[in-house]
């Protein structure tokens, strides 16, 4: 729909950057309009996980399967910003933006290795970034370690003339401290986050960081968000509803594609939309305007608002119990062969894999996914700790000394082993990009 | 089958890997839903709202495979009815309580048709072209396939 597009003006958060004097190396590929969880629906064609050509992986594959075509199984980044995940994981560049209005800068994030933030709502400037979902989209960050996020954060977060949904709190850039105690710390694990959906091994490292943070003095307790189970469902009415409002500017009249199509003007309209736009993106808008239908407003979209206040009440009063911080598993699995996500359609992935991350985006809440280990078969797993609103320093900071513990490894890919023998040494260094 | 649950071991402020029972299905994500839509149901709704919806979203169902996704969508949403949302407000914004600022309506910036106009596809004299505009698109049952341009 936008083929040809030059933009007249940048993104807040773009413009931010580059006046602190970052380099803008590209544009990285997503899922159409940001709607998917696998980076698999692109017009440019699907996104590949560095990690599929990675040592740790590639060793693990030879130990089980013989002769085959290295590059026929490869595995997805997750989305929708898998393209900015990929990035960073391959060190192609310090840092890259995605979005999130359900998780997708976590969920690549995770299954890339790399740390996935997502800022509150109304930290951070919308100005630029095609709305989704007015009240749940929010500009995110990959960056390859914590401290990396947090800089980032501290130029883009602040009030937005152009943004009014951007709070007026003046915010400054900050360091994060070293937290060395966490005996003061109170870790909530919600007990309906355990499904039987979630992979044995992802299970495991979620059990193993809650121990870690026991053993070093936290405190550690089962909390309950009891409407999780609606949330999903939730999601789904607001998402769709929100865009089939906002993708009704994508015309052709004014900017974008345009079919040539002159009998009228609503055919002009169907036919450069009927092109312009992928199945998934015209059945979001089909099923949202479904849903604003004067006789299933209020049955479907009001309802949603309201489940929507109970989600976020749960987070409240979860946080208000004196827990200062969530953990939870990002993904419900490491990343899997394009071949065998491609098998559901893209609701039906999403409604899977958005599982532990869009509740986050109804509560308005800011949360960040950190790479913890390893997989048996040499992928990444990553958790995701949940804060209060508005508490991104403090979230980070216990990211931060979670990462510290768990020294997750570095991505052994051939060329930049090549080239980056020295920078290597240290096999167990989280980001080289500043030191 | 095992599954496994989390636990707090009270008195021992231990949190450990635990077993949890199949009995009783399952618990976390699955919802404990009202009445569900079928999908022949949903399918006659969907058929049956068609010619409102096409024209509403100017977007079509196009093959017939892509008519079966809103189908499981709408179905999918029907689970919402089961839950009890008596006395509660809806959400529109999750900055409600806070004071949110417009910026004054002053003009600060612009000027740049040059650059919009160059986005488009077709204009005249840096007025944007549209076709006919009172001519209604075509009902579904009435309507001839589009054209691929």
């Amino acid at each position: 729909m936008l083929k040809g597009y030059v933009p007249p003006y940048n993104a807040t958060v773009v413009q931010k950057l580059l006046d602190q004097g970052a380099l803008l190396m590209g544009k990285t590929n997503l899922d159409e309009f940001a709607m998917g969880s696998g980076s698999t629906d692109g017009i440019f064609g699907p996104v590949k996980n560095p990690w599929s050509y990675s040592k740790q992986y590639r060793e693990k594959r030879k130990q089980k399967s013989h002769g085959e075509n290295e590059d026929s199984d490869w595995l997805i980044t997750g989305g929708s910003s898998g393209g900015s995940a990929a990035a960073v994981s391959a060190f192609t560049c310090f840092a890259a933006l995605g979005s999130d209005t359900g998780g997708s800068t976590r969920n690549p994030a995770a299954h890339c290795g790399v740390v996935g933030l997502k800022p509150s709502y109304g930290l951070v400037s919308r100005h630029g970034l095609i709305p989704l979902v007015n009240s749940m989209d929010v500009p995110g960050t990959l960056t390859r370690c914590v401290d990396d996020a947090a800089t980032v954060l501290g130029i883009l977060a602040g009030h937005d003339p152009k943004d009014s949904t951007t709070i007026q709190d003046p915010v400054k850039p900050f360091t994060l401290p070293s937290l060395t105690d966490v005996s003061k710390l109170c870790i909530g694990i919600p007990k309906e986050y355990l499904t039987p959906a979630l992979s044995s091994e992802v299970r495991s490292l979620w059990s193993k960081a809650a121990n870690l943070f026991e053993s070093e003095g936290a405190k550690v307790i089962e909390v309950s968000l009891p409407h999780t189970s609606y949330s999903i469902v939730c999601y789904h009415v607001l998402c769709t509803s929100e865009v089939a409002s906002n993708m009704a500017r994508f015309d052709g009249l004014e900017y974008g594609h345009r079919c040539d199509t002159d009998v009228s003007t609503e055919a002009m309209y169907a036919a450069t939309r009927r092109e312009g736009f992928n199945d998934v993106v015209r059945e979001r808008i089909l099923s949202g305007n479904f849903f604003l239908l004067k006789e299933n407003y209020e049955n479907y979209f009001v309802k949603a608002q309201k489940v929507r206040r109970l989600i976020a009440r749960d987070f409240v009063n979860v946080f208000n119990s004196g827990v200062d911080v969530l953990l939870t598993p990002t993904t419900l699995s490491e990343a899997v062969p394009h071949t065998e996500f491609i098998r559901e359609d893209n609701r039906t992935r999403s409604a899977q894999n958005d599982i532990f991350t869009q509740a986050v985006n109804m509560a308005g809440l800011p949360a960040v996914s950190v790479p913890m280990a390893l997989s048996s078969q040499g992928l990444p797993i990553g958790l995701q700790f949940i804060g209060r609103a508005f508490c991104d320093q403090q979230l980070l900071t216990v990211a931060k000394w979670f990462e510290k513990r768990v020294q997750f490894p570095v991505i052994q890919l051939q060329e930049l082993m090549d080239d980056c023998s020295s920078i290597f040494e240290n096999e167990k260094l989280a980001s080289v990009s500043l030191k | 089958m095992q599954e496994i649950y989390w636990g707090v071991i009270s008195g021992t402020s231990q949190v450990w890997l635990g077993l949890w029972a199949l009995a009783g299905g399952r618990r976390g994500f699955t919802s404990k839903a009202g009445p569900r839509v079928e999908a022949g149901a949903s399918r006659r709704v969907l058929k049956g709202v068609g010619q409102i919806l096409e024209p509403l979203a100017l977007a079509d169902f196009g093959s017939g495979g892509a008519v079966a996704r809103p189908e499981k969508a709408i179905a999918f949403a029907y689970r919402l009815c089961a839950v009890a949302t008596d006395r509660v407000g809806p959400v529109r914004s999750v900055l409600e309580d806070g004071c949110l600022c417009l910026r004054s309506d002053n003009v600060v910036e612009g000027n740049c048709a040059e650059e919009l106009l160059q986005n488009s596809r077709r204009d005249v004299e840096e007025y944007f072209v549209a076709p006919p505009g009172r001519i209604s698109w075509p009902k579904l049952d009435e309507k001839e396939p589009l054209s691929h341009c």
